[in-house]
């Protein structure tokens, strides 16, 4: 390149001149040259800046629409019964990935998953194995920003059996309440009832609807409804005072239909005595007509202490972990003992709560390990199991629990017991129904509460007529 | 071939990545293109086998991705681009084959600034938009149905070559006689201060800000070129940060797009929505992007037109935005080297004035996209959906390749 205003010689043509005078002009192209390629070079730095600096965080804000497309794109895995029946699946279309229940009245354990309004049950609580955010980093990193595949998830397996979760909830028809239904070998819920129910495939048009209903049908009843006991745990008490030596199995119990009065209420058995009847009765009638008075006794017998010990013994100062949300669990400060024996004090509990407390004394005094997700499903197609649940210690001594299990009423092969309970001060009643099958050797357990019940008939037919199936899936 | 390779390879990838197979409709635009590029590159060896051998595959480049890039994110302008790409490259081949092309521009720098003046005024009157609302900066072409030119565009490329013309005048006029100071006095640039005040004065009018913000610098780094005083150009930069201050409270965009360069994320849902959502795009991207056709760059509103950085940085990633870059660092090089080898004062400032123009403004709007400057409202050329930007882009590196030929220039 010649020197600026010079003259060039070309061999073959007219010499040229080139423009003279250019010299400082062209000095001035130069630079403007390097200033130009060093405005671009900050423009490299800034893209550079928000693409490896900046741009994770920024990535991560709530209004960023990416993370909408990127959650809808989602391969979510599915949900699955004991038996391997779909409870949810994910079908995709042009507007994105929706999750689909193919049993709509599969009811809360399942829970929903819904990009609008997030997610409860097993679907929260598994999100991160359901929408395959828990893979390592450089899988993610690999599959989502080399391949650009979308993030797939994997199945999760619950213990719930469809055919029975679908029973009870038939069977609970319209009433408002909760059921739950466990085998008592593993531990694992076979059902999970709540009433009002809601079908988690009309979310988008029924959420705030569902949000505001004074019913709170999103509300797991079973897990996070807090119910009166009552006499429904009349049994466990009893069975603390016989390990106490508190109380005999076989002794007769004078003034045991007399009425007891707390909190402006008067309880009373369930059925009073027919003309010729002994004024003296065992623990048999006791527990099968629900009276209040040798239960009082027992509170009184036992004290606050006795009382908060078989509480905790029985696993009803704790809520058990059955990797979904569940109401915590207020420990009683001060501890009225006789008013605790009846249930009717300030002292709430939940239907797992008490279905692991009845475990314990169908099971030979060892509460129930739940679980409700068995397994998870691997990349080769394989099952991984979860472990199983921290066990409780045993609740009360076997014998004891042979015993009380013993004085129950049966019916059909169906350990029962049934109380109806003042839910509150304008009168209304809740009906727990507690059973247990087969009767010589239990293996389902099941606790079941009706809310606003003119008694316990309902409750009783429903949960005897479940256990059977329960028992003999083949029969009429 | 490296060109046709990379838009023949992302055709592919677009196809895929919308059909879901090879659909024809996403290989017309790039078989067109590389048909006229290769008729463009036939010609142009034929006619100037001393041009510069990488400006045409420089503009080649950038305006196959720019079809990719309008069929990806605005398939119903494809055809028209599509046209509009077909006349330019034909003007391309046009200007710099033809003989005397750079002498009828100088010649007749009044008449062409002019004809440019009143299409601009025209806009005033007749202007119209083809989205239906906002500022009224396009003619209609008669008779051909619904099809628009945008004056402003026209008019960068007369400015420029009324400046070089009138440049390439005055410093023969200097060099003759020897009258050193002319150069330097404001009587010596009161024609140009007359007809670019002009210029300046519709634009404003128009609200067509970002345009005249160019051509204001645009001229003043010509000017400072010519002269050699420091003082018009930093005196020109002053005027233009009082500019920008009086805007600033006069015209709400001119204050939007002031605010939302400071701090868009506290109305990143309002105001600052558009800066933010590019930048969103950058940062989605990552380094290899996510992918022609598998990003969601649509979020970016008018992202086909202003922000067609973001959309590159969001669907080929660091990689793509910075070779967007070095494109146009490459092709800004080159056309200072044309303007090195120009044989006379007017090829020189041409090209000097043609280089200016197309990478400031190639730097405002990715600038802008990046948040190192307010947003201007200008396009990316050759890249960004817009005919009367690829027609005169066209031209424009036309000339350079006519500039950088050598070819004799009779005094």
């Amino acid at each position: 390149m010649s020197a600026p205003g010079s003259t060039r010689r070309r061999r073959g043509h007219q010499t040229v001149k080139a423009p003279n005078g250019l010299g400082d002009v062209r000095r001035r192209l130069w630079l403007f040259q390097g200033v130009l390629l060093a405005f671009l070079g900050a423009v490299t730095l800034f893209v550079t800046y928000w693409v490896a600096w900046a741009g994770p965080a920024i990535l991560e804000r709530a209004d960023n629409p990416r993370l909408v497309i990127a959650e809808l794109s989602i391969l979510r895995g599915r949900l699955l019964d004991a038996n391997e029946s779909v409870l949810a699946s994910t079908t995709v279309n042009e507007e994105g990935n929706r999750r689909y229940y193919p049993l709509a009245n599969i009811g809360p354990a399942v829970g929903y998953y819904n990009f609008r309004y997030g997610s409860a049950g097993v679907e929260e609580s598994f999100d991160a194995v359901l929408s395959g955010k828990d893979r390592p980093f450089w899988d993610r990193y690999w599959n989502q920003e080399v391949l650009h595949r979308p993030l797939s998830g994997r199945d999760v397996r619950l213990t719930i059996d469809s055919r029975w979760q679908l029973l009870a909830d038939e069977l609970m028809g319209e009433r408002p309440g909760a059921l739950v239904l466990i085998s008592l070998a593993d531990g694992a819920i076979r059902a999970m009832v709540s009433h009002p129910l809601y079908d988690p495939n009309q979310l988008e048009d029924s959420f705030d609807a569902l949000a505001a209903d004074e019913r709170a049908p999103l509300l797991n009843r079973v897990t996070q409804g807090q119910y009166q006991p009552g006499l429904a745990l009349q049994p466990l008490f009893l069975a603390t005072a016989l390990e106490a030596g508190l109380a005999e199995a076989d002794a007769l119990l004078a003034n045991a239909e007399a009425e007891v009065q707390v909190n402006g209420l008067t309880l009373r058995c369930a059925a009073g005595m027919e003309e010729g009847d002994s004024a003296e009765i065992g623990w048999t009638d006791v527990l099968a007509r629900t009276c209040p008075a040798p239960t009082a006794m027992i509170g009184r017998s036992l004290g606050e202490q006795g009382v908060r010990s078989s509480l905790s013994d029985f696993g009803l100062l704790l809520q058990p972990e059955i990797a979904i949300a569940s109401s915590p669990v207020e420990a009683p400060t001060a501890i009225d003992p006789e008013k605790m024996a009846l249930g009717q004090g300030d002292f709430l509990v939940s239907p797992l709560q008490v279905v692991v407390a009845w475990g314990a004394l169908m099971n030979g005094g060892m509460p129930p390990s739940l679980r409700l997700v068995n397994a998870v499903q691997r990349d080769d197609g394989s099952w991984q199991r979860l472990p199983d649940g921290e066990q409780l210690p045993s609740a009360i001594d076997p014998g004891v629990a042979a015993q009380v299990t013993g004085l129950l009423p049966m019916e059909g092969g169906v350990l029962e017991h049934a109380a109806l309970v003042a839910a509150g001060p304008d009168a209304a009643m809740n009906a727990w129904y507690l059973a247990a099958a087969p009767a010589s050797n239990p293996r389902y357990v099941l606790a079941m509460v009706i809310e606003n019940a003119d008694g316990v008939s309902f409750g009783r037919e429903a949960g005897r007529l479940l256990l059977k199936r329960v028992l003999d899936p083949q029969g009429s | 071939m490296l060109a046709l390779a990379f838009v023949g390879v992302n055709a592919v990838a677009l196809s895929l990545a919308r059909e879901g197979s090879l659909h024809w409709v996403h290989f017309q635009g790039p078989l067109a293109w590389a048909a006229l590029t290769t008729a463009a590159h036939v010609a142009l060896s034929r006619r100037l086998p001393l041009r510069d051998p990488f400006l045409l595959p420089i503009m080649a480049l950038l305006s196959g991705w720019g079809l990719i890039l309008v069929d990806r994110l605005a398939p119903g302008f494809l055809a028209r681009q599509m046209v509009w790409l077909a006349i330019g490259t034909l003007g391309l081949v046009l200007v710099s084959t033809t003989p005397q092309v750079l002498r009828y521009l100088r010649r007749y720098r009044y008449t062409w600034l002019v004809v440019g003046l009143l299409l601009l005024l025209a806009t005033l009157a007749l202007g119209v938009n083809p989205s239906g609302a906002g500022a009224a900066l396009w003619l209609r072409v008669p008779l051909v149905g619904q099809v628009f030119f945008q004056p402003s565009e026209l008019l960068k490329l007369l400015l420029v070559v009324f400046l070089a013309s009138y440049f390439d005048e005055r410093h023969r006029v200097h060099h003759l006689s020897d009258a050193a100071e002319e150069v330097g006095q404001l009587s010596y640039l009161a024609p140009l201060l007359l007809m670019w005040g002009f210029s300046m004065v519709v634009l404003i009018w128009q609200r067509d800000l970002g345009a005249a913000a160019l051509y204001f610098l645009v001229f003043a780094c010509l000017v400072y070129l010519a002269t050699g005083r420091a003082l018009y150009l930093l005196t020109g930069l002053a005027l233009l940060l009082v500019a920008g201050l009086v805007g600033y409270f006069a015209f709400d965009v001119v204050a939007l797009r002031v605010d939302t360069w400071l701090d868009p994320w506290p109305e990143s849902a309002g105001r600052g929505f558009q800066i933010v959502q590019s930048l969103y795009a950058l940062a989605a991207g990552g380094l290899f992007g996510a992918g022609v056709g598998q990003g969601a760059p649509t979020f970016v509103p008018v992202v086909h037109s202003d922000f067609a950085f973001a959309a590159i940085g969001e669907e080929w990633g660091l990689a793509g935005t910075l070779a967007v870059v070095l494109a146009f660092a490459f092709l800004a090089q080159r056309g200072f080297q044309a303007a090195f080898k120009a044989r006379r004062a007017f090829g020189f400032y041409l090209a000097a004035g043609i280089v200016l123009m197309l990478t400031i403004q190639a730097g405002l709007i990715m600038a802008g996209a990046v948040k190192l400057v307010p947003l201007t409202g200008v396009t990316l050329p050759l890249v960004s959906y817009g005919g009367s930007s690829l027609l005169v882009t066209s031209l424009m590196v036309g000339l350079l390749i006519r500039i950088s030929s050598q070819v004799e220039q009779p005094i």
